[in-house]
C-alpha cells in the first residue's frame, strides 16, 4: 500500500495501519447484505408479477359424482362464462389426466385417482392492466353451481411479500449495524491515532495550527483509508455476488434467476464505499475536533 | 508587550514550580533567562509559549490576556511566538526543510515561497547540504540548527529558545545568538534560556535568574562592554518576510 506524507506520521501506526482493512470488511459484509435486500426485492416483485396476472378457478364435484355428463356440461358452461368476462385474455379447462398425473406421487402407487371426486380446475389469464369485476364473475358461477370458487392467490402474495419483506429487513439491518459498527471503529483508530501522536499534535498546536488543520490530516488519512478499503471490501462483495449467481445458473436453480442483480441494483451496490467514505470521514473529523478541545 | 504578575504553575495537582513570578518584557527587548537544572526555566517558557495556563495570576503575551484569550484566536497568537525546544521537536518523518517548512505551511504559505525562504535559512544555518535528511540523521548540533530555523522562519515577534546553544560548539553559539541579535534588531522580543555563562557575559542583555520557581536578583553580570562585541557575520544579513515579503514596517514585519 502506497503511503502518503501528511505533517502527521498517521499511517505509521497500528490503528491507521488496520483502518482500510476495517473498512473493507465492513464493506464486504454491507454490500452482500445490501444485494441480498436488492435480490429478494426483485424475486419477490418477479414472483407476485408472476401470480398476478391469473386466477384459478375451482369447480367442486357434485355430490352425486356418477353424473358424469352433467358435470362435463357444467365445467362447459363455467368455462364459456369465465371467457365471456371482460379482461379475460384465456382460459383453459385443466385436463383431469393431468391432475391425476400430479396427484399420483402423493397417493402411492396402491391407490387409483380415478377414484378419488376431483374438482376440476380453470386456469385464467387476465388481459394486462385490465381490471376483472371477480364480484360479478363470482355471482354468475355461483349461479350456475354452487360451490364454484374463485382463487386470485392474494393470500399466497400476501404471504410471499411478509416473507420477503421480513428477509428485506433484516438485511438492510444487516446494513445498518455494519455502518454503526464503522463509525465505532472509525472512532477507537482516530482516537488511537490522536494518542499515539500527541506529541506531534502539539507541536503543530504550538507552532500556530488551527485544529481543523489537524483534524484535516485525519481527515485525509481516513479517507484514503475509506477509499481503499471500501473499493476492495465492495468488489469483493460484487465478485461473490457474481460468483452465486454463476454457481446457481449452472446448477438448475431451485430459483431460477433469483441470485442475479439488475443493473440499477448494482448502482445502490456501488452506494455502499460512497457511504462508507462519508460515514468514515465525518466520523473522523467529529473525533478529533472534539478531543482537540480538550487539548491546550 | 509581555508581563507577568503574580504567576503561578504547577502540573495537575502537584506542588507550584514557579511562585509569585512577576515581569515585564518590553517590545524589542533581549533577555536571557538562567536557572539551575530544575529552577523552572522550562515551566516559565511553557508559559510563554502557550503550552500550559497558570495556576494563578495574570499573564500578557504580546498584548493578550491570555486568561480571557478565545481558544480559536490561540492559534493566531502562536504563530506571533517562535519557540527552539530544549529537545528539538523535530518530526522524524519530515526531512530538514519539510520541518523547517512547517510554520510557513500552516501559515498558508504558497511552495514557491517556502522554497526560497527555507533555502536561504538552512544556508544561513549551515544545513544546505542537509535539506533532504531526515533528523535522524543529523547530529545534534544539525538537529539544533533545524529546530532554529524552524523558530524564526516566520519572523515572530516573541522568540523563545530553551537551551538553543546546549548542543553546539562555541563558534555556532555565537553566530546563532548574532542571529537571535539580529532578529531581535529587526523587533522580535527574545528570551533566551541558557547555562552558558561565558554566552551571557559576552551578549550583554538583561538576565532573569530562576532559583526555586521564583525570580531573584541575577549573580551574573556581562563583562563584555558592548564597544569590545565581535560584528555580526556577514551573512547574518535581514530575512526578508516569508509570509510578507512587501509588508510595511520594521524590517519587513507585520502586526
Amino acid at each position: 500500500m502506497a503511503k502518503r506524507r501528511g505533517d502527521i506520521p498517521l499511517g505509521n501506526d497500528p490503528a491507521s495501519r488496520l483502518l482500510p482493512w476495517i473498512i473493507g470488511f465492513m464493506a464486504f459484509i454491507a454490500a452482500l447484505a445490501l444485494s441480498g435486500a436488492l435480490v429478494l426485492a426483485a424475486f419477490s416483485d418477479r414472483w407476485s408479477a408472476g401470480l398476478t396476472g391469473t386466477l384459478t378457478i375451482q369447480i367442486p364435484p357434485p355430490a352425486a359424482y356418477d353424473d358424469e355428463a352433467g358435470f362435463e356440461a357444467l365445467q362447459k358452461e363455467a368455462l364459456a362464462a369465465v371467457r365471456r368476462t371482460p379482461g379475460v385474455a384465456s382460459a383453459t379447462l385443466l385436463p383431469l389426466d393431468e391432475m391425476r398425473a400430479l396427484l399420483k406421487p402423493w397417493l402411492g402407487a396402491g391407490a387409483d385417482p380415478r377414484d378419488l371426486p376431483l374438482p376440476r380446475l380453470i386456469a385464467v389469464t387476465l388481459e394486462a392492466g385490465e381490471d376483472v369485476d371477480l364480484a360479478d364473475l363470482g355471482r354468475r358461477l355461483e349461479a350456475l353451481a354452487p360451490g364454484i370458487t374463485i382463487d386470485d392467490h392474494g393470500l399466497w402474495r400476501e404471504r410471499l411479500t411478509d416473507f420477503m419483506a421480513a428477509l428485506q429487513l433484516a438485511a438492510l439491518a444487516v446494513v445498518a449495524v455494519v455502518a454503526l459498527a464503522a463509525v465505532v471503529m472509525v472512532i477507537f483508530a482516530t482516537r488511537g491515532g490522536l494518542l499515539a501522536h500527541r506529541e506531534s499534535i502539539e507541536l503543530l498546536h504550538l507552532i500556530g495550527a488551527h485544529d481543523r488543520y489537524i483534524a484535516a490530516q485525519f481527515q485525509g488519512q481516513t479517507l484514503f483509508a475509506a477509499i481503499k478499503g471500501g473499493i476492495a471490501g465492495t468488489g469483493m462483495a460484487a465478485g461473490t455476488v457474481v460468483l452465486l449467481g454463476h454457481g446457481a445458473a449452472a446448477t438448475g436453480a431451485v430459483l431460477p434467476g433469483a441470485l442475479v442483480l439488475e443493473p440499477m441494483a448494482w448502482l445502490w451496490v456501488m452506494t455502499v464505499p460512497m457511504a462508507l467514505i462519508v460515514i468514515a470521514v465525518l466520523t473522523a473529523r467529529r473525533t478529533v475536533v472534539n478531543a482537540l478541545v480538550r487539548m491546550v | 508587550m509581555i508581563r507577568f504578575e503574580n504567576v503561578g504553575m504547577r502540573y495537575g495537582a502537584g506542588p507550584e514550580v514557579l511562585r509569585d513570578i512577576s515581569f515585564e518584557l518590553k517590545p524589542g527587548s533581549f533577555h536571557f533567562l538562567t536557572g539551575a537544572s530544575g529552577a523552572g526555566k522550562s515551566s516559565l517558557l511553557r508559559l510563554m509559549y502557550l503550552a500550559h495556563r497558570p495556576s494563578r495570576g495574570l499573564i500578557t503575551i504580546l498584548d493578550e490576556d491570555i486568561a480571557t484569550i478565545p481558544r480559536n484566536r490561540l492559534p493566531e497568537l502562536r504563530r506571533k511566538i517562535g519557540v527552539v525546544f530544549q529537545d528539538f521537536r523535530l518530526m522524524s518523518h519530515l526531512t530538514c526543510f519539510e520541518n523547517v517548512a512547517l510554520p510557513l505551511k500552516i501559515n498558508g504559505a504558497g511552495s514557491g515561497v517556502i522554497k526560497k525562504y527555507v533555502s536561504e535559512l538552512l544556508n544561513w544555518v549551515g544545513l544546505a547540504d542537509q535539506a533532504n535528511a531526515r533528523p535522524a540523521t543529523l547530529s545534534g548540533g544539525q538537529k539544533q540548527r533545524a529546530a532554529i530555523a524552524r523558530a524564526v522562519i516566520s519572523r515572530p515577534k516573541l522568540l523563545v529558545a530553551d537551551e538553543p546553544t546546549g548542543n553546539v560548539d562555541d563558534a555556532l553559539a555565537v553566530r546563532l545568538l548574532f542571529l537571535f541579535e539580529e532578529l531581535n534588531r529587526q523587533g522580535t522580543t527574545v528570551l533566551i534560556a541558557t547555562h552558558n555563562e561565558s554566552l551571557i557575559r559576552r551578549f550583554r542583555h538583561p538576565v532573569l535568574h530562576l532559583e526555586d520557581g521564583q525570580l531573584v536578583p541575577s549573580p551574573l553580570r556581562p563583562i563584555v562592554p558592548l564597544r569590545d562585541r565581535a560584528p555580526p557575520p556577514p551573512d547574518s544579513r535581514r530575512f526578508s518576510d516569508p509570509i510578507y515579503p512587501d509588508a510595511p514596517g520594521e524590517g519587513g514585519r507585520h502586526g
